[in-house]
């Protein structure tokens, strides 16, 4: 599995300082790298959003792809740098996107909602939570219990859908649009395509193949 | 960045697990990367 060299070493020298055991040295190398890799790209991302002036739909995406990537899961990359790539093209994409579907006629965006929310309901009912080797979900209980978050996250972007659809807000049918695109990302995600997908950007050659062990 | 590291390392750690704790609860967080869980954090 692939760990960051940088929260490895911190991680050793922070267990060194203090004399932890291993177990506690691996949780400190998961915090480092949980924060490093989350706020880096984070950044990354909305420096990218904001130089293609779609800031706070990009924003509006992450938000929106995150609650339902804690609760539902879903593919991920090995690589922390092919997800870096992949997170700056996505996010500000589905924002440039949402913008140019939302000045289509308002009938077309509606149906594309309806349909977005269907197929986000239906996968998320028949696939989440979907883990990984790197988080494998081993309770049944928690399965059960993130299931329901998952659910309860598909039915809060419905009513946020519905009620951007309703509102006089000037920005409403971008942002409307920016969940609907996100929520068919995250579903997306959580399919068996949506796996291959992110195997196929693994098994391109850009990113450095070095593991620490 | 070492001198500062070793004059909040007492902080840093207790911070540091606490996030580690925290942050193996949800499925995954918002990216398309997931860091390897620690062993006893496994749930």
């Amino acid at each position: 599995m692939s760990n960051t060299n940088f929260s490895r070493k911190m991680a050793a020298y922070l267990a060194a300082q203090h004399e932890l055991p291993a177990e506690k040295q691996d949780i400190i190398r998961f915090a480092i790298e949980t924060l490093t890799v989350n706020i880096g790209n984070l950044i990354l991302t909305l420096v990218i959003g904001g130089l293609l002036g779609v800031f706070k739909e990009t924003l509006a995406c992450i938000i929106t792809v995150g609650a339902f990537r804690h609760t539902a899961g879903g593919a991920h990359s090995k690589s922390p740098w092919r997800c870096l790539v992949g997170t700056m093209v996505v996010f500000p994409s589905l924002g440039l996107l949402a913008r140019k579907i939302s000045i289509i006629q308002p009938g077309y965006a509606e149906l594309l909602a309806m349909v977005v929310i269907i197929i986000g309901f239906i996968s998320i009912i028949l696939l989440a939570p979907v883990d990984t080797p790197a988080a494998p979900i081993l309770s049944p209980f928690r399965r059960e219990r993130l299931k329901v978050f998952a659910i309860s996250t598909m039915v809060l972007v419905t009513v946020l859908i519905i009620s951007l659809n309703k509102s006089t807000w000037n920005s409403a049918s971008e942002i409307q649009m920016c969940l609907v695109l996100s929520t068919l990302w995250a579903s997306f995600n959580l399919t068996k395509p949506g796996h291959s997908l992110w195997e196929s950007i693994d098994a391109l050659g850009f990113s450095r193949k070095k593991e620490v062990k | 960045m070492k001198k500062v590291m070793y004059r909040f390392s007492g902080l840093m750690v207790a911070a540091f697990l606490a996030i580690g704790t925290i942050g193996a609860t949800p499925a995954c967080w918002f990216l398309h990367y997931q860091p390897e869980v620690p062993e006893s954090l496994r749930r």
